[in-house]
């Protein structure tokens, strides 16, 4: 007995050395956290946007620390924690942290809170919110669309229809009509943005309905539309967004992407650029989206190309 | 007393645990083997342990979070246990909770111009009744039909979590236009207060203690209890003795299905005062781990739902100032659960070959497992 007494002591012993030790002054001057809702190797937003924030950590020698797969019941814990913490600019990624990081950034009126993928400041001034420009997005992947399809039927794959899917989805109708009205359109949510499985089936059963072009906006669960796509024997082809699909997925029936930019975006919310309290969406010209074209026509292309400066001169009307 | 008779041989750890002593002998062989692996990814378990001390017990700010995080799992975790009791496996506590947040906000959302205290009731009461009703029906399944109550509840929980889903991102009850699909915003009067500044406490954690301590009264000291625990010792006695079995699996599986509904009902009403998608990923499944470490105990539940949430607390401390993987935390409860369960299989298949060899100290091993019992 003595013997696990002494044992237990000296363990306790070594445990408060080390809990002890831990402690130490850290210049916490222009300090980066970041909350994730998925994993820091999703090869999604969640990953690119956290190479964004150590690309600016390098760069300007700032501490960064950050949490990935946080749930919902543990937001506001671990964002107050970091708040507690002393990190002067918390960044929230994804939709779901936008109520989360408001009821902290009250508690909290000199940290700054970046509501990432929001468009929403809760009036706050402590707290802004950046996103790409789904409708730019959308709209661009749409001219390629129209491009691509034979058979006159489009349809667009997503996990849910958050407010910018529904955007994006919006703006790529909106493109398909520009160029032919009498184009066939579906939307359709596999409610899940990784599983490759459920995408594939979905894929496969669209082809079956006679959808020749397929929009994926998706995180991993893009690959399970670029394989069916791949898969259909020419029956389909893809128009990918937010990833380039031809070299992420090595999709052979890609026509081409709308690629979004997260890691130039976590870059920026790192940087401390972005906190003004205001909402800004990142498109063409910050950066924030990019065409890059793959088996698109030449007519194709330059369609694209048009819209492109017809978008940056204002003389296409989607809400942003 | 402890004896001789009641330690058993672990290879390298000899002679130094108790047999009495499952539970804790195996967590702690769970955080010792979550230390190796934690070196194994290159970090100082020492230094990651402290680090998850720190963030369950640092500041009563910290504990909070342990008590917050606690709440589902002490509701969720009793609701099992009486199932362990009686002898049936109540997995679906995960679908309850969406079930029961679902009927929580149905009567949370509108202004009803009550006064808190009993629009808070109403919204428990709804969550109840919804959670009850979906819980009978696993229930009645499994009582009447022969239906394996554990394919029944998972089955079931998964319909709950999609119609969640579809609850806020298409029906009347979703916020238009929002970035992460969730339900309006719920009306002043039904959410729970914050009981200290700075933090999130809410009354949730209380409560799950408080119904862990009726739950036990009830088993140890009521003829319900009595046809509860009669039931999942012995059915057939139970129904020789003239207990009605199929009612009694119904009415506990239902009791379960409860408490997991007001356990989702308190995240809602308490964390974010909306309905969100996945508010509640994998809490209903980790009840089922609180329960098996708590032995089926409503007491032990008290403890082994304390010790998850600070592993999980702590864990998210761990991760963010060591670096270490966030999953750790759920490998380590994960270990926990699977040593527990493995320190008694080997124990008392140790009993069992102790007694066929020496008869004489049949006695001995009889009392004991009748002490656990």
């Amino acid at each position: 007995m003595k013997k696990i007494i002494t044992v237990l002591l000296s363990l306790a012993v070594m445990f408060s050395v080390f809990a002890g030790g831990a402690k130490e002054q850290v210049d916490m001057t222009g300090s980066v956290a970041m909350v994730l809702s998925g994993l820091k190797t999703d090869q999604a937003f969640n990953q690119y946007t956290y190479e964004g924030m150590l690309r600016a950590a390098s760069e300007k020698g700032i501490k960064t620390a950050y949490k990935e797969n946080v749930t919902d019941a543990e937001q506001v814990e671990v964002i107050r924690q970091l708040a507690q913490q002393g990190y002067e600019i918390i960044i929230g990624q994804g939709g779901q942290f936008g109520d989360s990081l408001a009821t902290v950034a009250k508690e909290y009126p000199d940290t700054h809170f970046i509501f990432s993928v929001g468009k929403d400041t809760y009036g706050l001034p402590n707290m802004s919110a950046a996103t790409v420009s789904y409708s730019e997005a959308g709209y661009l992947g749409g001219i390629m669309a129209a491009h691509s399809t034979k058979t006159g039927k489009v349809a667009m794959i997503t996990g849910v229809f958050y407010a910018n899917q529904a955007q994006m989805r919006d703006s790529f109708k909106k493109a398909l009509h520009d160029v032919n009205p009498s184009i066939e359109f579906t939307a359709i949510e596999t409610n899940d943005w990784s599983d490759t499985d459920k995408a594939y089936n979905a894929t496969n059963a669209l082809i079956a309905q006679g959808y020749d072009v397929l929009f994926p906006c998706l995180d991993a669960a893009g690959a399970g539309v670029a394989a069916a796509t791949d898969d259909s024997k020419n029956k389909a082809v893809l128009v990918g967004s937010v990833a380039d699909y031809a070299e992420t997925y090595d999709c052979k029936s890609a026509m081409g992407s709308v690629t979004f930019n997260w890691e130039g975006l976590g870059y920026l919310e790192a940087t401390g650029e972005l906190t003004d309290g205001k909402s800004h969406v990142v498109g063409m010209a910050g950066n924030g989206i990019s065409a890059i074209y793959n088996n698109l026509s030449s007519e194709g292309v330059a369609a694209v190309e048009k819209a492109k400066s017809d978008l940056s001169a204002g003389k296409i009307n989607i809400p942003d | 007393m402890r004896t001789k008779e009641k330690i058993i041989k672990v290879p390298f750890i000899g002679d130094l645990i108790y047999s009495s002593g499952h539970t804790i002998v195996g967590i702690l062989l769970g955080i010792f083997t979550g230390g190796l692996l934690i070196a194994i990814s290159g970090v100082n378990p020492f230094l990651a342990y402290a680090s998850m001390f720190r963030g369950a017990f640092n500041s009563l700010q910290s504990f909070s979070n342990v008590l917050v995080r606690s709440s589902p799992l002490l509701l969720g975790g009793i609701g099992v246990a009486i199932g362990i009791k009686s002898g049936v496996w109540n997995t679906g506590i995960e679908g309850y909770m969406y079930i029961g947040a679902i009927g929580a906000t149905i009567v949370a959302i509108p202004e009803l111009g009550l006064p808190p205290i009993i629009h808070i009731l109403l919204c428990f009461i709804v969550a109840m009744l919804f959670a009850g009703l979906w819980g009978a029906i696993p229930g009645y399944l499994r009582a009447y039909k022969g239906v394996n109550e554990v394919t029944a509840t998972i089955m079931l929980s998964y319909v709950a979590i999609y119609f969640t889903n579809w609850i806020v991102s298409g029906s009347p009850l979703a916020q238009e236009g929002a970035y992460f699909p969730m339900s309006l915003p719920f009306a002043k009067s039904s959410l729970l207060s914050i009981l200290m500044k700075g933090t999130s406490l809410h009354p949730g954690p209380f409560i799950g203690l408080l119904m862990c301590i009726i739950f036990h009264i009830i088993l140890k000291y009521t003829p319900f209890g009595f046809r509860t625990r009669m039931l999942g010792h012995n059915p057939f006695a139970a129904q020789y003795a003239g207990i009605n079995s199929k009612k009694q699996i119904v009415i506990t599986m239902v009791i379960g299905a409860m408490l997991g509904g007001l356990g989702g009902a308190i995240e809602v009403l308490g964390l974010k005062h909306r309905l969100y998608m996945e508010f509640v990923t994998g809490v209903g499944y980790e009840s089922v781990a609180v329960a098996l470490v708590a032995g089926g105990e409503p007491i032990g539940v008290m403890l082994s739902a304390l010790f998850f949430s600070i592993l999980k607390v702590g864990g998210a401390t761990m991760s963010i100032e060591t670096g270490v993987s966030s999953s750790m935390a759920s490998i380590i409860i994960a270990l926990c659960v699977l040593f527990v369960i493995g320190v008694g299989v080997a124990d008392s298949k140790r009993l069992k070959k102790r007694d066929e060899k020496d008869p004489g100290k049949k006695t001995l091993s009889f009392k004991m497992e009748e002490a656990v019992k």
